[in-house]
């Protein structure tokens, strides 16, 4: 399951592709926490290329942006136009929690403020 | 009304299995031409549905294999889902209160809303023993 990230000075942008299930998600889970663990400050997390988001997925998320904030960090995600992404998000509650954008420009715009 | 099964599937409650669930349903939603944004619907509520038996259903959920059917009827597409571990009625358990801020998020409980948030309807018994589950998509 692809994972990587990109850095520029004060930004990571990690990017995530595939199925993030209960499978995809322990595929991922120690390189994404790793990625998240504020070698910079602000982390973009580009979900448009995910397939398929659960709960544990979800879940993920919301303890390495927990973890981020707790030092000092930021987690904002993008979902371009991913409708499944977006929505699942949506019906969790969590977009009120990290912000959501659906674009990486607008989401790196929001840092700047 | 949810119609006659079309096909059923049986899986063990284990985590490894829960994606050739996942294969199955779009394989058989293929077959029957429902269209893919529904048939990612149901696979996302499946999915929930499977890693709440294999995480909370207890040993007796192990006991016997986990049976899935898929029926269609012309207004909507269904999955029951027939397991053996503890009784557990997610139509009547209560919804989580959504945090308000990210250091109140527990990392847990978000599984319910989904289903609840993706189905129109869903439907619970506890029969012989087992938890028998449907939720349905509109077509």
């Amino acid at each position: 399951m692809p994972i990587d990230f990109k850095d520029s000075d004060t930004l990571r942008l990690i990017t995530i592709d595939g199925r993030l299930d209960s499978a995809g998600s322990d595929e991922i889970a120690t390189r994404f926490s790793a990625m998240a663990s504020g070698a910079k400050p602000s982390v973009i997390v580009d979900l448009s290329q995910v397939s398929f988001l659960s709960s544990i997925g979800i879940r993920l998320i919301i303890q390495n942006a927990k973890s981020l904030q707790n030092k000092g960090g930021k987690m904002l995600l993008v979902t371009g136009d991913n409708e499944h992404v977006s929505g699942t998000l949506e019906s969790t509650g969590i977009s009120s929690l990290v912000p959501i954008f659906t674009n990486i420009q607008l989401a790196e715009q929001a840092i700047a403020g | 009304m949810i119609g006659v099964p079309l096909a059923t599937l049986a899986i063990n409650a284990d985590r490894s299995e829960v994606r050739a669930a996942a294969d199955w349903l779009h394989e058989v939603a293929h077959q029957y031409e429902v269209p893919q944004n529904k048939a990612i619907a149901l696979d996302q509520c499946l999915d929930e549905v499977l890693m709440n038996i294999v995480m909370h259903g207890g040993s007796s959920a192990t006991t016997t294999p986990v049976q899935l059917s898929f029926a269609l009827t012309p207004k909507e597409v269904a999955i029951t889902v027939s397991d053996s571990g503890k009784p557990f009625d997610p139509v009547n358990a209560p919804a989580k209160p959504r945090p308000m801020t990210l250091e109140e998020a527990e990392p847990g409980g978000l599984g319910l809303s989904i289903i609840k948030g993706l189905s129109n309807h869903i439907n619970y018994e506890f029969k012989n023993g087992r938890n028998v589950l449907t939720f349905g998509v509109a077509i």
